[in-house]
């Protein structure tokens, strides 16, 4: 066997294989015992045809094919040994001849990557900063939702919550005769045919009132839809939405143990930050990883970043709830290949990234021991609300680990980045942060 | 009978294989034919030199043919015995 191997780009490498035609004979009487049990020759019990009685009879390509399906992936596999190639995923095999058996395989490789000084990239942290507005705000939210509506003896108002009856007809037939509705009345709201909830206003409890308007052109009942309307209000109730008062109260009525307005503030403002926070820290982890990978070279093949669009779409096509890659297309009239080139640049990042990273976490030994997977583990479930059964199969199960393990490091080694980038390592606190930034 | 007409097939079987490392080889003849006319056909045909011809007369067999009861059709066998070291090529590629 006679092997020659030929780099190619995007960290591929081309084998040349030339098998020799005795090696060619051991595979090619191979294949003869493994046809003969198979092949029904006239005149012979089966199995017992001899050799040449066999290849006259299936002709000499139906057994070097059958020959070819050992020796390829045996030599292969041989040569990829005895050339120290760290391959990653399956080679694609050419057959160049057959007599001398002639191979090309082109397989992809480990990427080689080139780290950049990703010890030396700084990236500060920007600072959190929960301004009051937030705050007001999200106490604002809250007010709203513990809004209660109340009874008033006027006139309604835009934002009022107003309950009536409803007659309408279309063309001297009925559409709707409801009792009872009710409706927050907004100016320019547009439930049931624009103008209607204008037509509401300013009514007091026990008023009616007769008008015309024309329904929708795209009305969902297409019988009715362009026509002119006649509607039939009688006013029964208008209510006010009356927000409750910002004190000492309102932060108890919420419960949570808050005991006066101070301690709900506090609380929102820790919380808030808590969030900011994490955002923050997730957007500085993101650009630290791009910096260190645009500071270093990745070669990688083709391959990684076509598994890793099929597992882009797989990830997209499920949070759209399709079970079918066809389905998923349908809804958003694409074809494959427009989605696989949409996703292109992402899945490149995403090698990328995650090749660097862990690029790093072998050079850094950066390792998670059992028992934080464990706690991991049991933390997860909880989460998701399971009993203690639960935690113990999930615990067991080798597949759950492994991948806990991974999210686990892998945010340990961008923890660890991230800690270098913003200079909170020993030694360089704070101050190089800010100069490179100066 | 012209001597073209002699010699019908050979017979490739398990057991004619095996024979024909003794170098004997074995054909379905004409029905009329006999044992010098053979050898001078396989002579003819196949450039080798014959040592001696057995025949075997293979009778038809009676078989059910659906409802009714048929006699496959009888035919003469020959086992030709070439000189030592004589080969027939034809049995090697059918």
């Amino acid at each position: 066997m006679k092997v020659t191997k030929e780099k190619l780009d995007n960290s591929q490498v081309e084998l040349n294989i030339e098998i020799d035609n005795e090696e060619r004979e051991k595979y090619l009487a191979m294949a003869y015992r493994h046809l003969v049990n198979r092949v029904a020759v006239p005149g012979f019990r089966k199995g017992k045809a001899p050799r040449f009685i066999l290849e006259n009879l299936i002709g000499k390509e139906a057994l070097l094919k059958e020959a070819m399906e050992h020796l390829i992936p045996e030599t292969y596999s041989q040569a990829v040994k005895e050339q120290e190639l760290d391959t990653v995923g399956d080679p694609d095999i050419d057959i160049v001849t057959l007599e001398p058996v002639v191979i090309k395989a082109s397989v992809p490789v480990r990427p080689a990557i080139e780290l950049g000084d990703y010890k030396s990239i700084r990236i500060p942290v920007e600072p959190v900063e929960v301004s009051e507005d937030a705050v007001s705000n999200y106490l604002d939210n809250l007010r709203e939702r513990q809004a209660v509506w109340e009874p008033v003896e006027r006139k309604s108002q835009s934002g009022d919550r107003v309950t009536f009856d409803l007659e309408a007809m279309v063309e001297g037939k009925e559409m709707i005769n409801e009792k009872e509705l009710q409706l927050v009345v907004v100016e320019d709201s547009k439930v049931l045919t624009p103008g209607f909830s204008k037509s509401i206003l300013d009514m007091a409890g026990g008023e009616e009132k007769e008008f015309t308007l024309p329904l929708p052109e795209d009305y969902p009942q297409k019988e009715f839809g362009g026509k002119e309307c006649n509607f039939k209000v009688k006013v029964s109730g208008v209510k006010e939405k009356k927000l409750p008062e910002l004190n000492d109260d309102f932060a108890k009525s919420l419960g949570n143990g808050f005991e006066s307005l101070a301690d709900l503030t506090n609380k929102v403002t820790t919380d808030l930050r808590q969030v900011m926070e994490q955002v923050n820290r997730r957007k500085h982890e993101e650009s630290v990883v791009e910096a260190i990978v645009s500071a270093s070279t990745a070669e990688y093949s083709q391959y990684l970043v076509e598994k890793e669009i099929d597992r882009i779409i797989d990830e997209k096509v499920r949070a759209g709830g399709k079970n079918s890659v066809e389905s998923y297309l349908e809804d958003f009239k694409k074809s494959n290949e427009e989605i696989r080139n949409e996703v292109k640049d992402e899945a490149q990042k995403r090698v990328s990234g995650s090749l660097v990273l862990n690029k790093i976490r072998e050079n850094e030994n950066i390792e998670v021991n059992e028992e934080d997977v464990d706690r991991e583990i049991e933390k997860l479930v909880n989460i998701s609300g399971g009993n203690q059964d639960q935690v113990k199969s999930s615990l067991g199960s080798a597949q759950i680990r492994a991948s806990v393990k991974n999210s686990l490091t892998l945010q340990k080694t961008l923890k660890f980045l991230s800690d270098i980038a913003s200079g909170a390592e020993a030694g360089e606190k704070d101050t190089s942060a800010e100069k490179e930034t100066k | 009978m012209h001597l073209y007409e002699v010699l019908r097939r050979p017979l490739v079987t398990e057991k004619n294989t095996i024979l024909q490392e003794l170098g004997k080889y074995v054909f379905e003849v004409h029905k009329n034919a006999n044992k010098p006319m053979v050898k001078q056909a396989v002579q003819l045909a196949f450039k080798v030199k014959v040592e001696k011809v057995n025949i075997i007369n293979v009778h038809g067999e009676k078989k059910r043919f659906g409802a009714r009861m048929i006699t496959t059709p009888s035919w003469k066998k020959a086992v030709v015995t070439l000189k030592k070291g004589d080969k027939i090529q034809i049995f090697e590629g059918i």
